[in-house]
Order: C-alpha cells, then sequence, then structure tokens
C-alpha cells in the first residue's frame, strides 16, 4: 500500500464517519430564541385557538382536522380540565385583564361545576354517566381553581376546591401511591388502578391546596406523592427508561421547594431534568436529519409538556443551592424549547390559506391534525419559559 | 480531571500504539508524532468550546458522539486486536532520500493513522468541553507518554502479551465509551 492510499483511505474513513454523526448524533441543535414577550404572545395566539373553537356549553373544540377543515369526534374530561387550567394560567400571567380570557376559563369551569360528584370525603369531577371518577380530573379542575384564584384573587370557589382536594386526599394510600379512579356505585376507590398522568397532577393539585391554605394539613399528602414519585413509582409502575419525563412531577417539586425538598426529591429533579434537556436536545437537531432517526418532530402537547418540565424544574433549582448546577443548562434548554414551539406554532398568515383560520391560527399541528391538549401544554409551557407559572419572574 | 484522563488513555490506547509502530519508525520521529499530536490534544481541549459553537452542539450532545466514536474504536480493538499496517517500506518510493525516508513515516504511519485518530480528536474535544484545556492536555500527555515508553519497551516483551493489552484498554474503552454515551443522554 503506498502512503497516498494510506491518506486517501484514512481521508475516506473521516470524511464518511463525520458526515454519518453530522446527519445524526451530532447534527445541529437549532434552537430559536424568544424574548418573554415573544413567548406570551404565543401563548396568547394558542389561547386564541381555543376560544375560537369553545361551544356555548363550556366545552372545546376536542381535535381538528385543517385538511377537510372538519372537527373530529370524542371528547375527554381530564383534557378539558387541563385547558381550562391553561387558559387560568394565562389569565394570572396578563394579571386578570384580559376578561375575554377570563369569561372563556370561566365558561369551561362551568362546564366542570355542572359535573361534580360526592365522592370520598370530598367531591370529583365526574363525566356524565360514567360510574368512575378519574383522579386526573378532579386534580387538574383544582389546579384550574388555584389558577383562577392566582388571576382573580377571587376566593368564591374555595369550598369547591377544598372538596376536590379532600376526593383526592383519599385516593393516596399510605405509600404515597395514588389510586386513579374512584367507584361511585360502591363508593370507593378501585384498588390497585394507578395512572402514570394522574399521581402527578394530584400531588401538585394538593401541594397548590397547601400554598393556598398553609394551616390545613395539605402538605403530608402531597410530600407523600413526590417521595412516591422520586423513589418508587418507576419501578413498581413498570416504567421503562426512568425517569419517566413527568412534568406533572416536576410542577408538584417546584410547588414544594420553596419549603424545601428532601435528597431522594432533589435526585429525583435532577435526573427529570436529565430527561426533559435529552428530549428538548434531540427535538432540536430533528429537522437536520435527513430521515426520521427516532420519530418524526414531536405534537405540540410533547413538546410543550417538556417545556412545562423544564420550566418547573428550573424553578426549582433557583430555590434549591443543590441543584445550582443546573441552572445555566436549564435556562438554556427551556428557552431552546418555548423557541422550537414559537416557531412551529401556526402564525395568522400561514392560517389565512385554511378554510377556518381562527381554527388554525395559534394551534400546532402534526399531520394536519391538531388536539386541544396540544394547546394547552405549549401554552403552559410558552409560560414557563416566560417565567409566568409559579411565582413570577425567573 | 480523572475521567478525562481514564478517556484519553482509552483513546490513545498505548499499547495499540506501540505495536503497530515499534518496528516501523525511529524513535526521534515517534517522539516528534508523539509531541506533535499532544499539541493538536491541547489545541482541540483549548479551542472545545467555539468548536461546539460551530458544531451548533452543546458539550453533552458531543459527548454521546464522542462515545460513540470510541465506542467503534474499542469494538475494534476487542475484536481485531492491533492494527497491522504494511511494512514502513512499502510505503515509501525509492526514489526519497534515506532521510527523507525516515521522516516521511512521521505523517505516515505515525501521525496517520495511528495517532491522530477520530477517537483522540472526539476524546480531546468531549474532555475539554467538560472539564476544561487542563485535563484535557495532561490526559493526552500521559496517554502519548505511556505510548511512546510502550513502543520503547514492546521490543522486550513477547508480542502476545501486548496484544492482549490491546483488547483490555479496548475493553475499559468499552465501558468508558457507554459511561459517555449514558452520561450525555442523562445531562440537561
Amino acid at each position: 500500500m503506498t502512503r497516498r492510499r494510506v491518506l486517501l483511505s484514512t481521508a475516506v474513513v473521516w470524511l464518511v464517519g463525520f458526515g454519518t454523526l453530522r446527519l445524526s448524533l451530532l447534527a445541529p441543535e437549532s434552537c430559536p430564541r424568544v424574548d418573554d414577550d415573544r413567548a406570551l404572545e404565543a401563548a396568547t395566539a394558542a389561547a386564541g385557538w381555543i376560544e375560537a373553537g369553545q361551544q356555548a356549553d363550556g366545552r372545546y373544540l376536542y381535535e381538528y382536522d385543517r385538511s377537510d377543515a372538519e372537527a373530529r369526534p370524542g371528547y375527554n374530561i381530564v383534557r378539558h380540565a387541563g385547558v381550562t387550567m391553561s387558559l387560568y394560567q394565562l389569565a394570572a400571567a396578563r394579571d386578570g385583564d384580559d376578561t375575554e380570557l377570563l369569561a372563556a376559563a370561566d365558561t369551561g369551569l362551568e362546564y366542570m361545576l355542572d359535573r361534580l360528584e360526592p365522592a370520598g370525603d370530598g367531591r370529583a369531577l365526574v363525566d356524565r354517566g360514567s360510574s368512575e371518577a378519574r383522579l386526573g380530573a378532579g386534580a387538574l379542575m383544582a389546579a384550574a381553581l388555584a389558577a383562577r384564584r392566582d388571576a382573580t384573587g377571587d376566593p368564591r370557589y374555595d369550598r369547591e376546591l377544598r372538596a376536590l382536594g379532600r376526593y383526592m386526599t383519599g385516593q393516596i394510600e399510605p405509600s404515597g401511591r395514588a389510586l386513579d379512579a374512584y367507584d361511585l356505585v360502591e363508593d370507593a376507590p378501585l384498588p390497585d388502578q394507578t395512572s402514570r398522568y394522574s399521581a402527578g397532577e394530584a400531588g401538585w393539585a394538593i401541594a397548590r391546596l397547601n400554598t393556598l391554605f398553609p394551616d390545613e394539613g395539605w402538605d403530608a399528602p402531597a410530600r407523600r406523592v413526590a417521595d412516591y414519585l422520586a423513589t418508587a413509582r418507576d419501578k413498581a409502575e413498570g416504567m421503562d427508561f426512568a425517569p419517566w419525563p413527568d412534568q406533572w412531577a416536576a410542577y408538584l417539586l417546584s410547588e414544594l421547594a420553596p419549603s424545601g425538598l428532601n435528597s431522594d426529591q432533589v435526585t429525583y429533579a435532577r435526573a427529570l431534568a436529565g430527561r426533559f434537556g435529552m428530549l428538548i436536545r434531540s427535538e432540536s437537531q430533528k429537522s437536520s436529519w435527513p430521515v426520521p432517526v427516532v420519530d418524526p418532530k414531536a405534537r405540540g402537547a410533547g413538546l410543550g409538556v417538556w417545556v412545562e418540565g423544564l420550566g418547573s424544574l428550573t424553578r426549582v433549582a433557583a430555590v434549591d443551592d443543590r441543584l445550582a448546577d443546573l441552572r445555566p443548562a436549564l435556562e438554556d434548554r427551556l428557552n431552546c424549547g418555548a423557541g422550537l414551539l414559537a416557531e412551529r406554532q401556526v402564525s395568522a398568515q400561514k392560517a389565512d390559506d385554511y378554510d377556518q383560520p381562527d381554527l388554525v391560527q395559534g394551534a400546532w399541528f402534526r399531520d394536519g391534525l391538531t388536539r386541544m391538549d396540544d394547546q394547552q401544554h405549549a401554552l403552559s409551557g410558552l409560560l414557563a419559559a416566560a417565567g409566568r407559572i409559579g411565582g413570577g419572574q425567573r | 480531571m480523572r475521567s478525562g484522563l481514564i478517556i484519553l488513555f482509552v483513546a490513545v490506547n498505548p499499547p495499540a500504539v506501540a505495536l503497530t509502530l515499534w518496528a516501523r519508525v525511529d524513535r526521534t520521529v515517534l517522539a516528534a508524532g508523539l509531541a506533535m499530536t499532544g499539541a493538536l490534544a491541547v489545541v482541540l481541549g483549548l479551542l472545545s468550546d467555539p468548536i461546539l459553537d460551530l458544531l451548533s452542539v452543546n458539550p453533552a450532545t458531543f459527548r454521546v458522539t464522542a462515545g460513540a466514536v470510541l465506542g467503534l474504536a474499542a469494538a475494534t480493538w476487542l475484536s481485531r486486536g492491533p492494527r497491522l499496517l504494511p511494512l514502513e517500506d512499502d510505503l515509501v518510493t525509492g526514489e526519497e532520500t534515506r532521510d527523507a525516508k525516515r521522516w516521511s513515516a512521521l505523517i505516515v504511519p505515525v501521525l496517520i493513522p495511528t495517532l491522530v485518530t477520530p477517537q483522540l480528536v472526539a476524546a480531546s474535544i468531549a474532555v475539554g468541553a467538560d472539564e476544561g484545556v487542563l485535563p484535557a492536555a495532561v490526559g493526552a500527555i500521559v496517554a502519548l507518554g505511556l505510548a511512546g515508553t510502550a513502543a520503547v519497551l514492546v521490543a522486550r516483551g513477547r508480542p502476545g502479551v501486548w496484544s492482549v493489552g490491546v483488547r483490555l484498554v479496548g475493553l475499559v474503552g468499552a465501558v468508558v465509551a457507554l459511561g459517555m454515551v449514558v452520561d450525555g443522554v442523562k445531562s440537561v
């Protein structure tokens, strides 16, 4: 072999190797920058989509296909509660001065108030005709009421808020595991039925109650849930690749952090930060992949959830010095995620290309479809990035 | 500092360098090659941040990539042992003078493809970005120094033993590479 051939073959190996990496693991991370005002503007546009599709009975447009300008059938009361909560979060971020937004959220709230049923020591949010109450629905309704209080200072629904809290607390076992369903016929929680979502949702909602009503004993059940999520949930409930990226758990940690987290909770917060950070990093590389190496670009809900998680953990790191080393990276990833959200949101100009621009503008579509939780999670994530959730500016 | 040392040690794989080069180049040329490679590693460690900015990736993402590159090299060492190059005489033309022939080995095979490898370049940048230029510099100097020492000592030992050493470092390299990938994936 001549020297020239050695040099040539080495050059080929380097070029092919670098090229392969550049199109996969080492693809450029594209992170459009957004400032707080732009994030708030995008969140407001998302709320505009929710308001535009709201019906007279308080329900929101559930799923929409922009290709044929048709609403898809179906509804989900847990998602209804979540969307209402996000509207109140935005109302709080805007200091409650947006009366149209508050009116839309209150109409959504009325839909839920009409569906409160006695459950355990309190009341649960239940779909009409259902014999079971789902924990997540009650939890997100409680979170919505807490956000409404943030937005308005109005204590009008505190009785319902506490009743939801008592129901949720009854679903929490001594270990901190949360039972997902309550059997309204048997008048008892359904044993051994859990949900990857509702534990964090309930823990967070109970922690919100503790923040609003600090002397009423809500702290202990919220911390039991946090301990369970931090130390046992992923294994006990068969989650692969722990930690499962649970933004509700991140909300819970951020609510508890000002009054202190234990070492297990801090370790869990660090692991969650890594998971959300990796998800945002790989998402930011996807526009540089020639083919979807892992999966296509995330839905608005998926990306929004990750940004919500990072926003919550940024707040945890801001008050807990044990996570101080993560602060710059968390800020960076949070801003990257918010930038991706803002970039992928349908603008008013692009929406004009469709038959019903009001039901396209401000939304996030994948394969021509959007669902109301795409807007909910993206909206909350953008507010988190703008520092408008949980304790004011970053 | 400790992880930087280990990463650069396995990226160089001193027994592999020794077995590849000891009979093919004289000590002066080898020393020059080791010095130049060390200098390159230091420069890469020093410029790691601008390099990552240029590539538009953050250190955690690059760590995953460096781990993958190192893992590939480690798998090659484990499966094939040391790299066997053609004899030096085959690499040069007969028109070259004796001295030029001696120094021509500096480029091939000393620097390329033996010392300046994808895994060394990736490791230098990764360690520089994660731990700073000092661990990158110390790691590279120690690893290359060991490679030079091994190249001197290899003539006294049995090649079979050194070949086992290559695979052993390859095995450690595979573990280190896996650790880099996992750490990069789990980083914010």
